[in-house]
């Protein structure tokens, strides 16, 4: 699904975000990519989604080479993807519902299929209830759910999630984390840049593990029953 | 699957699409009223201030063609003569071969229409005679009129008969009217030009401005995806409602304006005992106007909707 080769990311100035990073992860996997910040979580997930493009290296996504995307290839590679920010990113000004439709909207669905597809993916979240809310009168874990909803609500191959849950209290991420395993369950490829230990602790799968912009480790899924490893 | 059940769907979905945008866009510019009224303003006073120009031109200029048809010689008799040495130099005057028609103004009548006109009918009343003299209206022939130098023949030959103190053409100050109406046309044309830059400018830091505003949401939608021409659409189209309104509002301050300067005119008129009919904008040219607005407005938009793509 995602291929880096030698991948370096190296910013104005000189600094080395990235450096010679290689992996792949298959369809249908649930990865946590894990480091302290600054360690280079959040440029490689923007190199993934073309926020950013790498200094060397290549970096295949779906077998296809998105290295030097021209730019009016980049909205059809995002379409692709569904993004997750630590700090949710929702637009205010919108309800809940026209926040997950966006998506949709963007990619032209008709209006019966936005309906369906919205309403679903707010009953997935438990916020079906809450579609005519704004984001801000939603709990930090509501918004994030929102957030996720919004991720999942084109069907997109990979879900990318910066910190989900770096905002919010160990029951709330919990739940979270539920909602990423179901999602990956039905078949998706699921990336997750976290500090966050317990994630791991809770649901166990493989590990991507950066320091000052190196790869130092890549710990494939526990076997089931060998629990702590991490 | 999605991908041809959307395509099945496809030429609806667009307008609808497009309808959806158009109403945000709308309901955009509602939300920050005063944002709005204050460009609409400045669209509206850009554009009607050169309209305003243009409609004063395009009346001079009937004006001045109908006077040119009626250029006149003013003819001032002696203030020696009898009544019918008077009477007996108007008829000559009037069977002359090149002179079309003849006005005798005697001074009783000039003194009365003074007094009306100026004001001093008071101390007008305590003068011992009348300062006036008789004068002669005499309007040439056509090909008179036309040839200016057969018209200045004309004149002096007036001039030299004993009966004429003096005599005076009426071209001068036509030429000077038409003048002004040159200078009209011309302050039409520049101040239309810096004004119609000035809308370029205030759309589209109105729209940079909005753009500025969104730039959270605009960076959101991209990272789902959205295409430049997607995030653009709505900018567009409030561009294109702003320019159609700002022309609508254009059109109606100009035609205030043009009724103002109507008023005045007329009052000036009455003096001279005459009605002006003030010709307006036809409707194929305001309609150009609106998509003046209309066109600039989207110009704008253009110009500052390249900035988003850098978010």
């Amino acid at each position: 699904m995602i291929r880096f080769e030698q991948v370096s990311k190296s910013y104005l100035g000189g600094f080395q975000a990235i450096q010679q990073v290689s992996f792949s992860i298959a369809r249908g996997e649930m990865v946590y990519l894990r480091g302290h910040s600054g360690a280079g979580k959040s440029t490689l997930l923007k190199l993934i989604s073309s926020i950013e493009q790498p200094s060397l290296g290549k970096i295949f996504f779906n077998g296809k080479d998105i290295t030097r995307l021209s730019w009016d290839e980049i909205p059809y590679i995002r379409r692709q993807i569904g993004m997750i920010f630590q700090d949710y990113r929702l637009i205010n000004s919108r309800t809940v519902f026209d926040n997950v439709a966006l998506p949709l909207e963007i990619e032209g669905y008709c209006s019966t299929d936005i309906n369906k597809r919205t309403n679903a993916a707010l009953d997935y979240v438990g916020l079906i209830d809450k579609a005519r809310y704004y984001p801000l009168t939603l709990s930090g874990g509501e918004q994030q759910r929102v957030g996720i909803a919004r991720a999942i609500v084109h069907s997109p191959k990979i879900l990318l999630a910066d910190e989900p849950t770096g905002n919010l209290d160990p029951e709330m991420s919990a739940e979270i984390l539920k909602l990423f395993t179901v999602f990956n369950r039905s078949g998706a490829t699921v990336l997750l840049a976290t500090h966050d230990g317990n994630l791991f602790n809770l649901k166990p799968c493989r590990q991507i593990i950066l320091k000052r912009g190196r790869m130092i480790a890549d710990c494939p899924a526990p076997e089931k029953g060998g629990e702590k490893n991490g | 699957m999605a991908e041809s059940n959307r395509r099945a769907v496809g030429r609806e979905k667009f307008i609808l699409n497009h309808w959806n945008v158009f109403k945000r866009s709308l309901l955009a510019l509602l939300a920050s009223p005063f944002r709005t009224c204050l460009t609409l303003s400045v669209i509206a006073v850009s554009l009607a201030v050169p309209m305003t120009f243009y409609v004063l031109y395009l009346n001079a200029q009937t004006v001045t063609s109908k006077l040119n048809d009626s250029c006149q010689i003013s003819l001032y008799l002696s203030r020696e003569l009898t009544p019918e040495q008077t009477a007996a130099f108007v008829e000559a005057v009037r069977t002359e071969p090149d002179v079309k028609s003849v006005r005798f103004i005697s001074k009783e009548e000039g003194l009365i229409e003074f007094s009306k006109l100026s004001g001093f009918a008071e101390p007008i009343k305590y003068l011992a005679d009348n300062p006036l003299p008789d004068v002669l209206v005499v309007t040439p022939s056509e090909e008179i009129v036309a040839d200016q130098s057969a018209a200045e023949e004309m004149l002096k030959k007036f001039i030299a008969h004993d009966e004429v103190e003096q005599g005076k053409f009426d071209l001068m100050w036509i030429k000077r009217l038409k003048g002004i109406a040159n200078l009209m046309r011309n302050l039409a044309i520049s101040l239309g030009i810096m004004l119609l830059a000035g809308v370029i400018l205030t759309v589209s830091n109105t729209v940079r401005i909005n753009v500025m505003y969104h730039r959270d949401e605009i960076k959101i939608m991209k990272f789902f995806g959205a295409t430049d021409s997607f995030i653009a659409r709505p900018y567009i189209y409030s561009g294109i409602l702003m320019g159609f309104l700002g022309g609508l509002l254009a059109w109606w301050v100009n035609e205030f304006f043009v009724m103002c300067a109507s008023y005045i005119i007329n009052e000036l008129a009455e003096l001279y005992g005459e009605k002006y009919e003030m010709s307006l904008l036809s409707f194929t040219e305001t309609s150009a106007v609106v998509l003046i607005s209309i066109l600039l407005s989207v110009i704008a938009t253009k110009i500052s909707l390249s900035k988003f793509s850098n978010f």
